[in-house]
C-alpha cells in the first residue's frame, strides 16, 4: 500500500513538473527582443519597456529614439539607439526589409536610411546620433552616421565630445 | 610574461594540474596494456605483472582524481582572486568571461569531476570483489575520462594564458543584471514557476531516492541541477546579497559573503552527484547503497535549507520581501 502510494506521489509531481514546463513553454516571457510572424512588415505599435535592445539589452523605453528592424522572415528586433542598430549589423547580416526609425522633429517612423542625425542629442545610449526627417545644419545623412559609429567617433569619445560640444 | 601567470595561486593551480595530468597520462599508458593483455584465469608472470600494475594505476588515479576533487574549489578561488587584477571584474563572473575558454573549462570541470566520482565508486566495488570483475569497464572508462582530462588540461592553460589584463572585461551585473528587464531564464519559466519547480523538484528526489527509483532520480537531479542554478542566481542569490539588482553566481565566494558560496555550490554538486551516483550503481551494477542515499539528500536538504535560509532570515529582519 505505502508503494502503491508512493508511485502515485511520483507519478502526479513528474506530471506536475512536465505541465509547468509546458505552461512556461507557452508564454513569451523569454521572447522580448523579437517580435515574430511579422510578414506584412508593419510597424510594430510599441509600448515603453516593452521590448528590450537586441544590441545592449536595455528596455526600449523612450520611443522618440525607437529603431525597428524588420527581417524578410518576419522577425521584427527592437533598438533603443540607432547607435545600437549600426553595432549590431556590424555583427549580424539578416535580410533586411524595413530600417525605420522614429524622428524627433515628426515623431513619426520613417525609413532610416533616409532619415538626418544630429551628432548631439541626448540620446539613450549617449551616442549622440538622433533621427530628425527635415534636414537642419550640422545634420548628416545614414551613411555618415554609420562610419562615423562604426569609427567610434560620437559622444563616448572625449575628444569628439569636446569638439561638437563646443560648437 | 602575462600578469596572470606570475599570480601565486595560478602558478600552484597550474604546478598541481601539470602534476596530476603527468601521473594521470602515466596511468593511462599503463591503462592502455591492461585493456589489451589483462587475462584474471592465467596463471603466467605477465598477468601478475599486470596484476601489480593495475593496483599502481589503481593508486594514481585515485590520488589523482580526489585532489582534483580539491583542485576545483581552489580553481573557482583562483579565479575570484583574479578580480583583483583584470579592469572591470568585480568577481569570478568577469573573469571567467575574459575569454572564450573560461565557461567551457568550468563546465568541463564539473562534467570531469562527476565522471571521477563515477569511476571512484566503480573501482570501490571492483576491489571489493574478489576477481576484479569490472577492471576492464573501468579501464575503457578510466580511457574515456583521460580524454576528457586531456581536454581540461589544455583549456586549463589555454584559459590562463589568453587572459588579459589590459582589456576591461564586464562585470557581474552586466552579466546576469537585469538592467535590460529580459527574462534570462530557461524554458520561459518566471522567478514564481522557478520557485514552485525547485521545491518540486527537491521534494520529487527526496521519494524517489528513498524509493529507489533510478531513472526518475537521475531525470530530476539533472533538472533540479538547471532550476537550482537558475533559483539561486536569480532568486536566492538576492537574499544572500540583500539587493535584489544582485544577481551573481561568484559574488558570494567572497568574504563580503562569509564564503557561503561554496557551501551553497558545494552542497548542490554533491547532492546531485551522491543521487547520480547512487542512480547508476543501481541501475548498472543492481547496487542499492543506503550510505550513498542518505548522504545524497543529506546534501540535497543542506542546501535547499540554506537557500531558504536566507530568504526566511530577510524576512524575519525585514517584515519584506525583495
Amino acid at each position: 500500500m505505502k508503494k502503491i502510494l508512493i508511485n502515485i506521489a511520483v507519478f502526479v509531481m513528474v506530471i506536475a513538473v512536465i505541465i509547468i514546463l509546458l505552461l512556461s513553454f507557452g508564454t513569451d516571457e523569454g521572447a522580448k527582443y523579437v517580435y515574430k510572424n511579422n510578414t506584412a512588415y508593419k510597424i510594430v505599435e510599441l509600448k515603453p519597456k516593452e521590448y528590450q535592445c537586441s544590441e545592449c539589452n536595455m528596455d526600449v523605453a523612450d520611443l522618440e529614439y525607437a529603431v525597428q528592424l524588420i527581417t524578410k522572415n518576419g522577425n521584427t528586433y527592437f533598438f533603443d539607439d540607432i547607435g545600437c542598430v549600426v553595432l549590431w549589423l556590424k555583427n549580424n547580416s539578416p535580410k533586411i526589409v524595413k530600417l525605420m526609425t522614429k524622428t524627433l522633429d515628426t515623431h513619426r517612423w520613417i525609413d532610416a536610411k533616409k532619415a538626418w542625425y544630429s551628432r548631439t542629442d541626448n540620446t539613450p545610449m549617449g551616442y549622440g546620433f538622433a533621427a530628425y526627417e527635415h534636414k537642419e545644419e550640422g545634420m548628416i545623412p545614414y551613411e555618415e552616421m554609420k562610419l562615423l559609429m562604426l569609427q567610434g567617433k560620437n559622444l563616448h569619445d572625449p575628444f569628439v565630445k569636446k569638439q561638437l560640444l563646443s560648437k | 610574461m602575462n600578469e596572470i601567470l606570475l599570480s601565486n595561486e595560478v602558478i600552484v593551480y597550474l604546478l598541481s594540474e601539470a602534476v596530476l595530468y603527468m601521473l594521470l597520462f602515466i596511468a593511462f599508458l599503463v591503462t592502455l596494456g591492461l585493456v589489451r593483455k589483462w587475462n584474471f584465469d592465467a596463471f603466467t608472470s605477465e598477468q601478475f605483472m599486470w596484476e601489480n600494475r593495475s593496483y599502481l594505476v589503481v593508486t594514481i588515479i585515485s590520488f589523482a582524481m580526489l585532489l582534483k576533487l580539491l583542485l576545483l574549489p581552489y580553481f573557482v578561488y583562483t579565479v575570484d582572486n583574479l578580480s583583483d587584477l583584470i579592469p572591470g571584474a568585480m568577481c569570478g563572473a568577469g573573469v571567467i568571461k575574459a575569454n572564450e575558454y573560461g565557461n567551457p573549462l568550468l563546465a568541463l570541470k564539473i562534467i570531469v569531476l562527476f565522471l571521477s566520482g563515477l569511476w571512484l565508486s566503480m573501482n570501490s566495488l571492483d576491489l571489493k570483489a574478489k576477481n576484479y570483475p569490472y577492471l576492464k569497464a573501468k579501464s575503457w572508462f578510466f580511457i574515456v575520462v583521460f580524454v576528457f582530462l586531456s581536454v581540461e588540461f589544455t583549456l586549463d592553460i589555454l584559459y590562463f594564458t589568453h587572459i588579459e589584463t589590459s582589456n576591461p572585461v564586464t562585470c557581474c551585473s552586466v552579466i546576469f543584471g537585469v538592467s535590460g528587464g529580459a527574462n534570462d531564464l530557461p524554458f520561459g519559466l518566471n522567478i514564481p514557476r522557478l520557485l514552485i519547480l525547485f521545491y518540486l523538484l527537491f521534494a520529487l528526489l527526496v521519494l524517489t531516492v528513498n524509493a529507489s527509483m533510478p531513472l526518475v532520480s537521475i531525470g530530476a537531479s539533472l533538472l533540479f541541477a538547471i532550476v537550482a542554478y537558475y533559483a539561486v542566481v536569480y532568486f536566492f542569490g538576492t537574499y544572500i546579497y540583500e539587493l535584489p539588482t544582485h544577481q551573481c553566481p561568484f559574488c558570494m565566494l567572497q568574504n563580503h559573503y562569509n564564503y557561503v558560496g561554496y557551501f551553497v555550490w558545494g552542497s548542490l554538486l554533491l547532492g546531485i552527484f551522491f543521487v547520480l551516483d547512487s542512480a547508476v550503481m543501481q541501475l548498472f551494477f543492481k547496487r542499492s547503497s543506503k550510505k550513498l542515499k542518505r548522504v545524497s539528500l543529506l546534501f540535497l536538504t543542506l542546501f535547499v535549507v540554506l537557500c531558504s535560509f536566507y530568504v526566511g532570515l530577510y524576512y524575519l529582519e525585514n517584515g519584506v520581501l525583495l
